[in-house]
């Protein structure tokens, strides 16, 4: 596949919990206009490296950055869409009331494309439900359509399939790709990988802080004749 | 025009998703449920259908511009070849392909070039015949 400038790349990314290493020398990167899976088992620092390149941890070391984006720093970091794994809403907060703190925060949200989405999300109809009243799957389609309603160029979802039934997980993968924006790139951590491979341009696998896999999608498949989740398990079950 | 939504349900992970499509797009053009010259949707439209990457998608089309099975009219989109021969072309291409991998497996079995003929032969004559198809 051609090169392309990746939007985000991180250098021996590093970050210590007191003498636990969550991360331990991180080296990947995403391409612009890409899809890419994060793939790990639990605790293999997924969730650290997400909101480290979201900005909201501080790494102990190494670096995180933004070679597409002219102006590195704050900046760019602030434009990244990151959707956590779970979302605390206060027990008052209705879907719309959602939608109106995010308008309220994000300058780049867009209230036309938040329109498409809960019209894409099936959200219409529980705009005046409150949000602890949602079943889990119908919430994270909730979240998605929170972090997709700003415009910008770098999504992080955090294990977005997490404890949703297989069809609410059919929804939640048809809506990403249906909301992708197309310049836009998308990285995605998950353990699910069976259920959601197809969707990837390319993968990194974590393991305990280390990227110890990354390659394109279509390309493992050819040269190993193997799907991505068949290389996972054999990277991890030797563990 | 084939069935579109039908395809993804037939993807195998462990091929390659971009060749999954140009193949099938490639039986559809032999078995004559895309007519040359045709108009093909656009990339976003089928991926779309299909629930892939718009990357994959592009790929597979990028691919089947090189093999000429469609080309691109500039800003109206994608069509079909009107090459009529390309489909003879093709169904010798996807032929040569089913055969390369009986005889592959047959050669795993250990069967010689005249085991492979003889068996084929057989077969043809019996549960492979038409007679046998019902």
């Amino acid at each position: 596949m051609d090169r392309v400038t990746p939007i985000l790349e991180t250098r021996g990314l590093e970050k210590r919990f007191g003498d636990r290493f969550a991360l331990n020398g991180a080296n990947m990167s995403v391409p612009a206009g890409q899809i890419v899976g994060l793939l790990g088992p639990n605790a293999s620092g997924k969730t650290t490296l997400l909101k480290t390149v979201a900005g909201l941890l501080q790494p102990t070391a190494g670096e995180v950055r933004y070679p597409a984006n002219a102006e590195p720093g704050p900046q760019a970091r602030a434009t990244i869409g990151f959707c956590p794994d779970s979302m605390a809403f206060p027990r008052w907060m209705r879907v719309r009331d959602a939608f109106t703190f995010f308008e309220e925060m994000y300058p780049d949200y867009s209230k036309q494309r938040a329109g498409e989405l809960m019209r894409i999300l099936d959200l219409q109809d529980v705009l005046h439900t409150r949000i602890r009243a949602l079943s889990k799957g119908m919430r994270e389609r909730l979240v998605l359509g929170l972090t997709f309603s700003r415009e910008t160029k770098l999504y992080l979802l955090d294990e977005p399939l997490d404890g949703i039934d297989p069809v609410g997980k059919t929804k939640v993968i048809d809506a990403i790709l249906a909301l992708k924006p197309e310049d836009a790139s998308i990285l995605i951590s998950t353990h699910m990988v069976k259920d959601i491979e197809r969707i990837f341009d390319s993968v990194h696998f974590l393991s305990k802080g280390r990227i110890v896999f990354s390659g394109g999608c279509d390309e493992m498949r050819e040269e190993r004749g193997q799907t991505v989740e068949q290389a996972y398990l054999e990277v991890f079950s030797c563990e | 025009m084939p069935t579109w939504e039908r395809w993804s349900l037939a993807f195998d992970d462990r091929m390659p998703i971009y060749r999954q499509i140009v193949l099938q797009f490639s039986r559809a053009f032999v078995r004559g449920e895309i007519q040359p010259g045709a108009r093909v949707p656009s990339i976003r439209e089928l991926s779309a259908l299909l629930k892939v990457n718009t990357n994959t998608m592009q790929r597979a089309y990028q691919e089947m511009e090189r093999d000429e099975l469609i080309n691109s009219k500039r800003g109206t989109g994608y069509f079909f070849t009107e090459d009529e021969t390309m489909m003879e072309q093709t169904r010798r291409s996807l032929a040569l392909e089913s055969l390369r991998r009986f005889v592959d497996e047959m050669r795993a079995l250990g069967c010689g070039d005249k085991d492979i003929l003889d068996e084929l032969t057989e077969y043809m004559k019996g549960d492979g015949s038409r007679d046998a198809d019902t």
